[in-house]
């Protein structure tokens, strides 16, 4: 036979309600009060009416039990409390498989403000991707760039690339004046702003696929043939698309675009030229 | 300019297991006793997992002499589907390299927070002899600068007076010493079978001075390289990474004329030629190393099949026949292969395969699966 053991309880009024995690909030209300050590880790003041579990455990264990799923910046974010010795934010991180570090305490220190914290954690962005920022060495400045990608509507990858696209350049004192005098060169959608900004990090090779696609456009191609150039990585090529309704139309397509030499040469020999 | 390798070593750390052996003395009378302490456990604990920018700038300074546990003998990591492997294999001496360049993949993929020298040299002969009695009659090409420039603290080790000896008695294997140094001076008067290549990493000298910190001036690098040739040492040059840079085709092509100035075909074993690449989780450190006006950094890079950032296969190419058709123009005689490159690199700019070019053919021949032997862990490139 089971039988319930002894809880104890104690007055919310003598617990600390200090424990900020970003985005956590519409989590932790309907879960009944429990504290470790005073510290109040779910349920808010009014619930329960007015006692909390108090368990004997030890404040990481129940933490990550409790919410295995943190995102890197709610994890540095329940760090910063003052029940966090050196020692035990180290031993926090590495349970949602982060290594304490010198780069990490630097990306942990960045000054986001609760905008760009509350986005960090909606698209669970990891120290790697937001890494680009510390090459800015200005808190300013780095919390204004998130701030900014905040008003756009990027995913998660989409926020990765604009972050290190943006850094970069920012980082490059012939271009940072010119993005910070153009707000960034802001656009609402993610796409348009990342090939603006692609342009300015990327000048040679973006202008030379222009023009490669250019000179494509200008090919007399047989009807029914669609040619789009395309990169993909390092590579770049040509991209046919061929509508026919019989193997004989297919024949014929094929055999026309095999009548001509079709090579589409580059002819500028150098990024930036 | 080369750095000296006293000045730049602030502290040399001896485990204490070494403390009766002549490594002592040596690094007491070179570097001076001041900067030598004996340890009694690993140095720098607190140091895990990958080195921040200050860490891995601090590793550079701190020498560490100790014995190395593991594996000596390794395949080189070109030895990987899609590329074309020529057989290199690499002898790791220590880790970590005293010279600094911008595009160096040791910042990716080192997490001793010292720069390390394997005292137990003599273990590293013997697994080398266990493999070298079995097939020694294969064309093994072994190098020894794959974690650390090969001769960059030989003037310290030595090495390369145990070395040489020990190939000499293995004449179809082959020691490559891989280097951006001067050093040469210590090993000159070796005797030698002519089985020891001495081969040097070069780039234009503005390269060097924008991205090659710490090594030995382009002119040095020459004349070291003229030493070797005149002790009948066979000579080769890697022009790799090349890096683009405005102009890039006036500083390559001097280059190439630099070589043949002071050098004939006959003379040099082979040149290869290769283009930056990195590994996208090394840009995050290398920015902050050397910020973004590096040429390295501000690279238009994008990531390739095997996912290394490289810059766009038709610009690399037209980089390849650029500095083969110089060569070519210069002699018809000069061997030049593509290092760490695919097969449509190769014949894009050869037009041939690694295997059909007669000259270095036999370089890329497979060799027998050697027992033990396994594909390196790390996925990063040889230093260059």
């Amino acid at each position: 036979m089971i039988s319930p053991t002894a809880v104890n309880l104690i007055p919310l009024s003598r617990c600390e309600n200090t424990l900020n995690v970003p985005g956590t909030a519409l989590w932790r209300s309907p879960l009944p009060p429990l504290a470790v050590g005073g510290l109040l880790v779910t349920g808010t003041p009014e619930s329960m009416e007015g006692f909390a579990v108090d368990l004997d455990r030890d404040l990481l264990d129940v933490l990550f039990a409790l919410y295995p799923m943190l995102s890197w910046i709610q994890v540095v974010t329940i760090t910063r409390h003052k029940a966090f010795s050196n020692e035990a934010r180290s031993r926090f991180v590495n349970l949602y498989g982060y290594r304490w570090n010198e780069d990490l305490e630097r990306i942990s220190e960045i000054p986001f403000s609760s905008v760009a914290q509350q986005w960090l954690a909606e698209k669970s962005l990891g120290p790697r991707e937001i890494a680009p920022l510390l090459i800015l060495n200005n808190g300013n400045l780095q919390n204004q760039v998130v701030e900014k990608i905040t008003n756009s509507k990027a995913t998660r990858s989409h926020g990765a690339r604009l972050i290190e696209l943006i850094s970069e350049i920012l980082a490059t004192p012939s271009n940072a004046s010119l993005l910070l005098e153009n707000e960034l060169h802001f656009f609402p959608q993610p796409e348009l702003w990342i090939q603006k900004l692609e342009a300015i990090r990327f000048p040679g090779t973006v202008k030379r696929d222009a023009e490669m696609a250019q000179r494509l456009k200008n090919l007399d191609l047989p009807l029914k043939v669609k040619a789009e150039f395309r990169r993909s990585g390092d590579e770049t090529g040509v991209e046919l698309k061929i509508s026919a309704r019989a193997p004989a139309e297919m024949h014929k397509i094929l055999s026309d675009l095999n009548s001509k030499s079709w090579e589409v040469a580059w002819k500028s020999n150098s990024p930036g030229k | 300019m080369e750095v000296q390798l006293t000045r730049q070593i602030e502290s040399v750390l001896i485990d204490a297991d070494l403390v009766d052996s002549p490594w002592v003395k040596r690094a007491q009378d070179f570097f001076g006793p001041e900067k030598v302490q004996i340890i009694q456990s690993a140095p720098f604990p607190e140091t895990k997992g990958t080195l921040s920018a200050r860490e891995y700038n601090r590793s550079k300074r701190v020498l560490h002499l100790t014995k190395h546990k593991g594996a000596f003998f390794k395949r080189c990591p070109g030895a990987k589907p899609g590329l074309s492997c020529c057989n290199y294999f690499v002898l790791n001496l220590g880790l970590q390299c005293n010279m600094n360049c911008s595009y160096c993949y040791l910042q990716s993929y080192i997490n001793s927070p010292t720069l390390q020298i394997y005292t137990n040299i003599d273990d590293a002969i013997s697994e080398l002899r266990a493999m070298a009695t079995e097939f020694p009659q294969h064309f093994y090409r072994v190098g020894t600068g794959e974690v650390t420039d090969s001769l960059g603290l030989d003037d310290f080790t030595r090495f390369s007076r145990q070395l040489i000896p020990f190939f000499n008695e293995f004449k179809n294997w082959t020691l490559e010493f891989k280097t951006k140094s001067s050093k040469v001076d210590q090993f000159l008067d070796v005797e030698h079978v002519g089985n020891t290549i001495v081969s040097w990493s070069l780039n234009p000298q503005n390269v060097i001075t924008q991205e090659e910190f710490g090594t030995a001036d382009l002119v040095d690098r020459l004349t070291a390289a003229r030493k070797c040739r005149d002790q009948k040492f066979p000579v080769a040059f890697h022009i790799d990474p090349m890096i683009w840079h405005e102009g890039w085709q006036e500083s390559y092509g001097a280059l190439a004329d630099q070589i043949a100035a002071q050098f004939l075909p006959k003379e040099v074993r082979w040149i290869t030629v290769g283009a930056l690449r990195f590994q996208p989780g090394q840009k995050a450190i290398m920015r902050e190393r050397f910020g973004m006006e590096s040429l390295v950094t501000s690279a238009e890079v994008f990531p390739s099949h095997e996912g290394k950032l490289r810059y766009d296969s038709v610009l690399r190419n037209e980089m390849f026949q650029f500095l083969v058709a110089r060569f070519k123009a210069l002699s018809p005689e000069w061997k030049l292969s593509l290092c760490m490159e695919t097969k449509e690199s190769w014949v894009t700019t050869m037009a041939s395969t690694a295997r059909q070019v007669p000259e270095i053919k036999n370089l890329f021949d497979p060799l027998p699966k050697a027992k033990g032997l396994r594909l390196p862990e790390i996925i990063g490139q040889t230093p260059i």
